[in-house]
């Protein structure tokens, strides 16, 4: 066990005695109900690695924590004594709107982040759902995507450059400032999803994107999940302006008070020029009353997309990955066993966000939803479930076939064992 | 002896006819698009992932190197076997093992070559957008090797954007797949295999993105009285929210070469050509060319041309693909340069390389991906005169010296391979490097494939010289950019 008041002074001793939180301010970096002895905020790089080589030096476990919006994803950490918060890592280094790149801090919020392009026109591709408060860093580690993920791809498609710091404390930078680079391996690929297991996330370079010059929405009500899916498919097949889509059954759309209870609700968002915008709509609107479905007047999409996001207290929430033309077959099964959750789709993803309050559900929904997507070739994670249940299965699933090279990765990268542990596949 | 035993036991492991080891059989596998070359001791052609595994089982156990080898047409000596052993050839691997239109994904074989994947799903209006120039001939597994580019890369990125998941065989001979058609748990390995130019693994399988053919595609001719205005031009669009398919840039001395071949009707008095494409909807792409246009008029733009029809448009296309071509017909050699810099620092590395060619008394034509900000500049020079090859490589390194002093890379799309080892170290400090060392040792502890490629070492791919003369290409019709 790590001396309280030896651990605290050797922080104090890196980051100042300002940059440490208080006794009582710890609870609110509880991971899993386990609440660190101690939260620091670093303010670079060297304070970073500094703090690393303390963790091993002393066998002090170390969590990586950003806006703290997707710090309930992973398996119950086999010990957590510090939170590492990047609150302080959050300057705009450069932005270079004739390049169409910028660096920044990984601390950053997207919110943040996102004003400071807007005034140039311009946004980082990361799904335009997610929640302001989140920061860089976290969305790098979990390469989280949402209802535009086939519009802008997810983190790993448009991150060009990365610093971070190893878990024996290198500091590295990986890619660089250019949006076309095969020097070397693609580190930054290792480093996105790698969910603060590997290192400590400081600084990021991304491909943007312009703001698109106008943006529309549309929402429509289905009687099938199918019908709403074929729908999507034919707009996207057509080369329509489609940004977001998100997918609601009556539960999800019934919550956020989106009137009809007995349908699926689909909203849509194009984005695009002005022209090409207004086509979109006008052969959305006249292909859907070709079908079953129907136009709902006047609603906006966006909190439907960043549905995607959303979460409860006692909740249990997996999210599948599955082929596009399966979407739908998903949620009707989810549906099946689950009849209160709250699902959300995007079928051009093949991604299904299932929600359901633990105790409105029997006990065994869990298990049945994971054996339903097995059966249907998806993946499952489970994002949040009750403690207990984490501590009987692993939230990634089954073991996948690479597990080997997963562990010498880790092995590799924080051979102390000091970041994150026991949270990733397999309890790496 | 221990030569004849590796030979029997790879050929009772896939078949007699398919090992060869016949010096005059090995000559054809010494080589690639570069003039550098590594005689391998054997060279087997392998017909599934298990024949793949097996080889490499067999390689190792007898302690050589195996080096996977496509077509052939790399620009970095990705596919010469520095250190000998064998080399494996996927041209036996070529089927396209499933077209799935509706969920927009394929899953193909390494040999498949990268436009056959398009012409197989083309009747379902779908394409696969990596266009690396030599699609017609490169093979997938090579473009998953070095993380290929092309034009079009501007808008829809680079290979390693568009792969889903790989069939791998580990340097211990097993088979393991990575990644998928659905997202999988745990680290991005397909991610990093991509792109580790043949040091990690060896893919047998790759499952790939498709997409949408787009309904209207504008392709638009710019010409401009300086290299400046032009690469200005095309910052300025980036900066004014249009975002191309592809923007290209070719100057005065490309031009000069390709114009008696093309006749494409450069003005012999231009700068350069700028040539865009833009595409979406219809309305989009009228909107984005109109834009354009705009901003090529306001930087001085001389003429503009523009392609509506395909025939039309890929009058506009020829003399920037028959460039290369073009330029082999005026000079023995030249070298072939690939080096990226922000958008916003192309005129001043522009003016730089005219500058230190001037000072080394060389031509130099540059052709490019200027929308990336990745240069191609093409040196032309004698190969017979005397001592000119390492007065063209030390050039070649003052260039590459000028983008990464301008916040730039040493390769874009060409790969680093045996000849920019040495640059490494001047965009990544040791630590950067030793992280990507423990990649390689969690795949592998042993250096069983493609040695002496991506890290600078002390082994050499032959003498230094000869080494150095890796990117200087072979002259003809055949070279692509």
């Amino acid at each position: 066990m790590v001396e309280q008041a030896t651990l605290t002074s050797d922080l104090e001793a890196i980051v100042g005695t300002t940059d440490i939180a208080a006794q009582d301010e710890l609870a609110s970096f509880t991971v899993d109900g386990v609440t660190p002895s101690a939260a620091v905020h670093p303010e670079n790089a060297e304070q970073v690695a500094d703090l690393i080589r303390l963790a091993n030096d002393r066998s002090v476990t170390i969590i990586p924590w950003g806006g703290g919006t997707e710090m309930h994803i992973g398996n119950l950490p086999s010990r957590y004594d510090v939170a590492l918060n990047t609150v302080r890592l959050a300057r705009m280094i450069e932005h270079e709107p004739a390049n169409l790149t910028a660096t920044c801090e990984a601390g950053m919020t997207i919110g943040s982040l996102q004003d400071s392009l807007a005034k140039a026109g311009q946004t980082a591709p990361f799904d335009p759902h997610v929640p302001r408060d989140a920061t860089v860093g976290g969305l790098l580690a979990t390469n989280a995507s949402g209802a535009a993920r086939h519009f802008y791809g997810t983190p790993r498609d448009f991150t060009i450059g990365m610093r971070l710091v190893t878990g024996d404390g290198l500091v590295t930078k990986a890619g660089g400032k250019v949006v076309k680079n095969v020097a070397g391996y693609d580190m930054c690929k290792l480093y996105i999803g790698s969910r603060g297991t590997l290192g400590v996330i400081t600084e990021a370079t991304f491909k943007l994107a312009p703001l698109p010059a106008a943006s529309s929405d549309l929402a429509f009500r289905s009687r099938t999940a199918r019908d709403a899916s074929s729908f999507v498919m034919e707009i996207h097949g057509r080369g329509l302006s489609l940004r977001s889509v998100a997918l609601l059954n009556a539960a999800a759309a019934d919550s956020a008070s989106r009137r009809d209870s007995k349908t699926y609700f689909l909203a849509i968002q194009f984005a695009g020029t002005t022209a090409g915008v207004k086509r979109s709509l006008n052969e959305a609107r006249s292909l859907a009353s070709e079908s079953s479905l129907k136009l709902v007047p006047d609603l906006d999409s966006g909190d439907a997309c960043a549905s995607f996001f959303e979460r409860g207290e006692g909740e249990t929430i997996v999210r599948c990955s599955t082929i596009s033309a399966e979407t739908p077959s998903l949620m009707e099964a989810i549906e099946e066993i689950a009849p209160s959750a709250q699902i959300v789709a995007t079928p051009l993803a093949g991604i299904v966000r299932a929600r359901w309050t633990n105790t409105e559900v029997g006990p065994d929904s869990l298990a049945k939803v994971r054996e339903c997507a097995r059966r249907l070739d998806a993946s499952l994670l489970i994002e949040d479930c009750p403690p207990d249940e984490k501590g009987r299965t692993d939230v990634f699933g089954p073991r996948p076939p690479s597990l080997p090279l997963l562990w010498q990765m880790k092995q590799q990268f924080d051979p102390g064992n000091v970041l994150s542990p026991g949270r990733y596949v397999d309890r790496i | 002896m221990a030569k004849t035993q590796i030979i029997s036991d790879l050929q009772s492991a896939i078949g007699k006819k398919w090992v060869l080891y016949a010096p005059e059989d090995l000559l054809v596998y010494e080589y690639d698009a570069t003039i550098e070359r590594g005689l391998p001791e054997a060279v087997v052609l392998p017909n599934s992932a298990e024949q793949v595994a097996a080889s490499v089982r067999i390689a190792r156990r007898h302690n050589v190197p195996v080096t996977a080898r496509g077509a052939g047409t790399g620009l970095s000596g990705g596919a010469i076997p520095c250190e000998g052993g064998v080399v494996l050839v996927t041209s036996r691997l070529n089927r396209i093992l499933e077209v799935d239109a509706e969920n927009r994904i394929a899953v193909v074989e390494p040999g498949v070559i990268n436009l056959d994947i398009s012409r197989a799903v083309d009747p379902h209006g779908l394409y696969y957008a990596p266009d690396p120039s030599s699609q017609k001939v490169c093979t997938i597994g090579g473009n998953v090797a070095e993380n290929s580019g092309g034009p079009h890369c501007l808008r829809y990125g680079m290979t390693t954007n568009h792969v889903l998941g790989l069939e791998i065989v580990t340097a211990e001979g097993e088979i393991v797949s990575l990644g998928g058609k659905t997202d999988t748990a745990g680290y991005d390995l397909t991610g990093i295999v991509v792109g580790s130019e043949g040091t990690l693994a060896i893919v047998t399988k790759v499952i790939v993105r498709l997409l949408h053919k787009p309904e209207s595609t504008i392709t638009i001719l710019a010409i401009f009285d300086e290299v400046d205005e032009a690469s200005q031009a095309a910052s300025a669009m980036i900066a004014g929210g249009v975002l191309p398919a592809a923007l290209e840039m070719m100057d005065k001395n490309t031009m000069e070469a390709v114009e008696p071949f093309i006749n494409a009707g450069y003005p012999p008095d231009a700068g350069a050509v700028l040539l865009i494409e833009v595409e979406g909807l219809e309305e989009d792409a009228r909107e984005q060319s109109e834009q354009v246009q705009a901003v090529c008029k306001e930087l001085s733009a001389r003429e503009i041309r523009i392609g509506l029809s395909p025939e039309d448009r890929e009058r506009l296309w020829a003399g920037r693909k028959g460039a290369l071509g073009a330029l082999g017909r005026l000079t023995p050699s030249y070298y072939i340069l690939d080096g990226v810099v922000p958008r916003t620092r192309l005129p001043e590395v522009l003016r730089g390389i005219y500058d230190a060619c001037d000072r080394h008394g060389f031509r130099v034509a540059n052709v490019f991906h200027a929308g990336d900000g990745n240069l191609h500049p093409n040196v032309m020079f004698d190969e017979r005169e005397p001592g000119v090859t390492e007065r063209v490589l030390k050039l070649g390194e003052e260039i590459m010296r000028l983008c990464v002093d301008a916040d730039g890379s040493i390769t874009g799309e060409h790969g680093v391979g045996s000849e920019k080892r040495s640059y490494m170290s001047w965009i990544f400090s040791e630590d950067d490097m030793t992280a990507m060392k423990r990649l390689k040792l969690a795949f592998s502890a042993t250096d069983g494939f493609n040695p002496g490629k991506v890290f600078p070492t002390s082994k050499g791919c032959g003498e230094v010289s000869s080494r150095m003369k890796a990117a200087i290409a072979k002259v003809g019709p055949d070279a692509y950019v």
